[in-house]
């Protein structure tokens, strides 16, 4: 067979080409039309209240954004209530936490302790906003132990 | 010839399954409420209007379409006769409505569900009055009815709700609202209890007469319920826990529309600045950890001021009125007694934010007013 | 212009009216009412909706301890599903403050409501059921082999998506039930992070986060997750299913009808290479031997009436069937969905809680791997076992049936003691507190079990030398592991994911 394309088959295959081309880019388009610039979705940074409203010792449980504000000798810290197995809600027991769906357990620091969760609970950012309540940022992991030092 | 005839039967199976669903669901309970309403109806009336209107009556689904509440209540399918008088003495469910309440809140406008509870949509008994699983919130009974005035009504006294007027007046004296926030209002050291009346106390995923009674004996004793509870036992009787709870149960989070509120009435002015800093250490709970009086009390163990939260009456001895001033503001943490020991439960919150300076220097007014009499400083006259 | 005499026909001017209904009844039907041959060809051929079959059905294909029906079966649930849908869309609203009341409602106020949403779903689960089995008929007759490869495939492709139809359908109601089960589901789909977590790439690639993202439009499951979910169940995922169920229809014309044993060679040279030759034939024998009167092709009926009387009949016990049951079950439905308050325990629908078994010793591997695996697996099997003949027989000999027997007492008896040890004394994490993540997701009874089903039937491949026995070993296995799992997470498994012999051992706390 002849090697070199003739001009039916060079356009042919440019069309073809064109055609793949197009159609990849309307795909990507596509694709990235799923995800919104910003979700409708409350705010993912929770303000919380001034600090002197959480004496040390204090534990609390914040139901519609689902995580646990602790207040201990060294600062403020919080840990995502959400399990890191499949996304049910963990509750606080004596010796840590447990959640009623796959029965993973953590510890008071949120390490897992038994069960299928693959990370430990997520700690979560805790600042003091410049009206001085504190926020705490669901979108913001840090490591765990990191407390807020208030002063 | 074996092919023909399962062909044959199986086209009739299923002409008969069709035929029993359109049976079944003609067949309702409502259909046969709403044929001997009719015919109750029109033995007892005489004048010849009413008796066309009723006997022209089509039998169908009753409701009442609330734009204004965003719900809809069918109560009046089966309920039929609750607005028409003559029907008092029949048995329920088509017994007129008792008293005079409709008169002021038509049920064209104000629904059913909003007082008594339980699910509007629903056209059969059962599932109506919530006796059926996965259905939260079943018919308020007795009380829980007088509980739902308060929704509406969530400000001063209500005549003829005097459980519910007992139970405010005293959840404003035990000072909830120091340790718990309602509507906005109070503090985060308890369970904010805006919504409180929607909760499943029991967990049993619904939210009946069995959360009445765990919240009555809760406020009896909360760690007979919650044994990890720092909420103080207040030595209430079971009629002032009933009245609370009474109370407690108009928290709904049912949002009213500006249209359904009563009217509002003008606010009391107090005659004197002590009886106006009493209403101050009323309205912000202060009483809830310091006694009704100041006289203090609450037991917080291993605190420094010997176990107790310490009483008020002498605030005017300790402290200069700016000092005391600052002190309220900033908040204190209670001291330990034994160094070693766990850390004291309560500890003074600081209400900078939360009193503005005028009500707290009317809250130091009648702290000082607490003062035993000696006669000689009064300074403030 | 015409006059008046050109217009007017001779034979008056009622004529036309008069001959109206005959001649719509002709343009109807063109052919004649006679029972012969050529008629009963001509109504199969000339009728849009007829003409999918073959004027001929072979004799073996009506046998029904062949196939029963399960193929017909998915496709009159899946017309039933797609009837009651239509309906039920128009009732129903995708919000997540109207949904739960509209659905409650269809019992309270929308005539037959209650019946219609009942059919739709227990015709869901059915449709689940049939397809599987389906499945395993065509698999034990041996109908993938060629020229049927493709059609496995996209039988395949139709058993995903009907999962997909389900689960999808599960969440619209705006239940508990409903909410919890697709926290779960979407959170599998998430569950990739489990490993870029491990590696520590999730901040640069984050596969997880971006499927879950996509499946709920938004981080948590609201208004836009319910709005995406009914979209894929009423419009995307049905138009998927059509268009491949007509390419799945077509593809058993094109193979030459249903599979059934090869026949032996008749005195015609025309069966030279097996397959190919014979579908050939039969497409000439339809058009050309049609019109004649005597000669029928060999072992085959004319399909009129016999076939469609049979398929009639299917449908409407089905429909009966399924009528009956919706007339009688009422189709659950829990509380309004709260995000605070999780179910305990919270179970995804019952075909799936196999899988959820696997997910609650790794999300990753019980949720993507190891169905990922399974899936493609099932689908190469075709392309793997080239071995010729054992078509049209369940199962062709005393080897076979052996095999089926052996597999799945060894499946059995693996998957017994690995949930046995797993329940009793724990897996990895409980005996080394500390071991990383991606050897949990990598060993766990899962991966454990689908490595004991590839380690068997390579096994019975190196044995016997024969690709058929180590397929029926694989998908024996797969059988029996899919419904042990299955029984595990239905029955077995209560609060806290823990297990009971019992639902009365259940605590009554949670």
């Amino acid at each position: 067979m002849n090697r070199l394309l003739d001009r039916r088959g060079f356009f042919t295959r440019l069309g073809l080409l064109g055609t793949a081309t197009s159609l990849g880019l309307a795909v990507v388009g596509t694709f990235r039309f799923f995800f919104l610039k910003v979700f409708y979705e409350r705010d993912q940074a929770v303000k919380v209240g001034r600090p002197d409203a959480f004496p040390e010792g204090t534990v609390r449980f914040f139901e519609t954004h689902r995580f646990f504000l602790y207040r201990d000798r060294e600062g403020f810290f919080a840990v995502n209530a959400v399990c890191t197995h499949l996304g049910c809600v963990v509750k606080r027991r004596d010796d840590g936490f447990g959640c009623p769906c796959h029965g993973s357990a953590f510890d008071e620091q949120g390490r897992v302790v038994r069960g299928p969760a693959p990370s430990p609970l997520q700690w979560l950012y805790v600042a003091q906003a410049p009206d001085g309540q504190l926020v705490v940022d669901l979108a913001r992991k840090v490591r765990a132990g990191t407390r807020f030092a208030h002063a | 010839m074996a092919a023909r005839i399962w062909f044959a039967a199986s086209s009739f199976a299923v002409a008969v399954v069709l035929v029993l669903a359109a049976v079944t669901d003609h067949s309702s309970e409502w259909r046969r409420h709403q044929e001997r309403y009719k015919e109750r109806a029109l033995a007892k009336e005489k004048v010849f209007s009413v008796r066309d209107l009723v006997s022209g009556m089509a039998l169908n689904v009753q409701q009442y379409y609330l734009a204004g509440l965003n719900r809809i209540d069918r109560c009046a399918t089966c309920h039929l006769g609750l607005q028409n008088p003559k029907m008092a003495d029949e048995p329920q469910p088509l017994t007129t409505h008792p008293g005079s309440l409709l008169e002021s809140h038509a049920p064209q406008t104000f629904g059913c569900t909003v007082c008594h509870g339980g699910q509007g949509l629903a056209t059969t008994a059962a599932a109506a009055h919530g006796r059926v699983p996965n259905w939260e919130q079943p018919l308020r009974q007795s009380l829980q009815i007088e509980a739902s005035c308060g929704t509406c009504h969530d400000g001063g006294r209500l005549a003829g709700a005097e459980h519910l007027n007992a139970g405010r007046v005293l959840f404003a004296e035990l000072g909830c609202v120091g340790c718990h926030r309602v509507a906005g209002r109070g503090l985060d050291i308890g369970p904010d209890l805006s919504v409180v009346a929607s909760k499943d106390f029991t967990g049993d995923g619904r939210i009946d007469s069995d959360d009445w009674q765990w919240n009555i004996e809760h406020l009896l004793d909360p760690r007979s319920r919650t044994p990890t509870s720092i909420m103080p036992k207040f030595g209430l009787g079971r009629d002032q826990a009933t009245a609370l709870v009474v109370y407690l149960y108009s928290l709904t989070g049912t949002v009213i529309p500006s249209a359904y509120r009563p009217p509002r009435r003008p606010e009391i002015v107090a005659a004197t600045r002590v009886e106006a800093g009493r209403r101050v250490f009323v309205e912000y709970g202060c009483g809830g950890c310091h006694g009704h009086h100041g006289e203090g009390g609450l037991a917080n163990p291993n605190s420094a001021s010997g176990g107790r939260v310490p009483a008020l009456a002498k605030v005017k001895e300790g402290y200069w009125r700016d000092a005391l001033i600052k002190k309220i503001g900033e908040g204190v943490r209670t001291e330990k007694a034994d160094p070693a020991g766990p850390a004291p439960p309560l500890n003074m919150p600081a209400w900078r934010g939360h009193i503005s300076a005028e009500n707290l220097d009317l809250l130091v007014h009648y702290l000082f007013s607490l003062a035993p009499k000696s006669g000689d400083d009064d300074w403030d006259k | 212009m015409p006059d008046a005499a050109e217009r007017s026909a001779p034979p008056g001017r009622w004529a036309n009216l008069r001959a109206l209904p005959s001649n719509f009844w002709r343009s109807l039907m063109r052919h004649g009412l006679e029972g012969t041959p050529r008629n009963r060809s001509l109504v199969v051929m000339s009728n849009v909706f007829l003409h999918v079959h073959s004027v001929h059905t072979h004799k073996h294909s009506l046998r029904w301890s062949y196939t029963f029906g399960l193929g017909l079966i998915s496709l009159f649930l899946f017309a039933i599903l797609g009837a009651t849908g239509v309906i039920l869309m128009m009732f129903y609203v995708p919000s997540t403050e109207l949904a739960y009341d509209r659905i409650r409602d269809l019992a309270f106020v929308v005539t037959g409501g209650r019946f219609m949403r009942n059919l739709h779903r227990w015709t869901a689960h059915g449709m689940v059921v049939a397809v599987l089995l389906h499945m395993v008929r065509v698999f034990y007759t041996g109908a993938y082999k060629p020229p049927r490869e493709l059609n496995w495939v996209v039988g395949m492709l139709l058993l995903v998506l009907t999962l997909g139809l389900s689960f999808t359908g599960y969440l619209l109601p705006w239940d508990q039930l409903a909410f919890w089960a697709i926290t779960i589901g979407s959170a599998i789909a998430g569950s990739a992070r489990e490993v870029t977590d491990a590696l520590g790439v999730t901040q640069v690639l984050d596969v997880g986060g971006a499927a879950r993202a996509l499946l709920l439009g938004g981080t948590e499951i609201g208004q836009d997750a319910l709005l995406r979910f009914y979209v894929l169940h009423v419009v995307i995922l049905p138009g998927v299913a059509a268009a491949l169920l007509a390419v799945h229809v077509w593809r058993i014309r094109k193979d030459g009808g249903l599979s059934r044993p090869e026949e032996a060679p008749p005195a015609a040279a025309e069966t030279e290479s097996a397959g190919a030759t014979r579908t050939y034939g039969l497409m000439a024998l339809v058009k050309g031997d049609a019109t004649r009167e005597d000669a029928l092709p060999e072992n085959t009926v004319l399909s009129w009436p016999r076939l469609f009387i049979v398929e009639g009949a299917l449908f409407a016990s089905v429909l009966a069937a399924f009528g009956a049951l919706s007339l009688v079950f009422d189709a659950p439905l829990k509380a309004l969905a709260n995000p605070s308050v999780p179910e305990n325990p919270a179970k995804a629908p019952w075909y799936f809680l196999g899988l959820q078994e696997l997910v609650s010793y790794s999300g990753f591997a019980g949720g993507v791997m190891l169905p990922g695996i399974a899936v493609l697996g099932l689908m190469l099997i075709p392309y793997l076992d080239r071995e010729p003949g054992g078509v049209g027989t369940w199962l062709r000999d005393r080897s076979e049936r052996r095999e089926v027997a052996v597999s799945a007492a060894a499946a059995a008896a693996f998957i017994v003691g690995v949930l046995a040890i797993t329940v009793r004394y724990g897996w990895l994490r409980s005996w080394f507190p500390g071991i990383p993540q991606l050897v949990i997701t990598a060993v766990n009874p899962g991966t454990a079990i689908v490595a004991m089903f590839a380690a068997k039937s390579a096994w019975s491949v190196h044995r016997s030398g024969s690709t058929r026995l180590g397929a029926i070993s694989l998908f024996t296995m797969f059988c029996v592991g899919f419904v042990i799992l299955t029984y595990v997470g239905t029955f077995l498994r209560g609060p806290n994911w823990g297990f009971y012999w019992s639902q009365s051992d259940w605590p009554l706390a949670h």
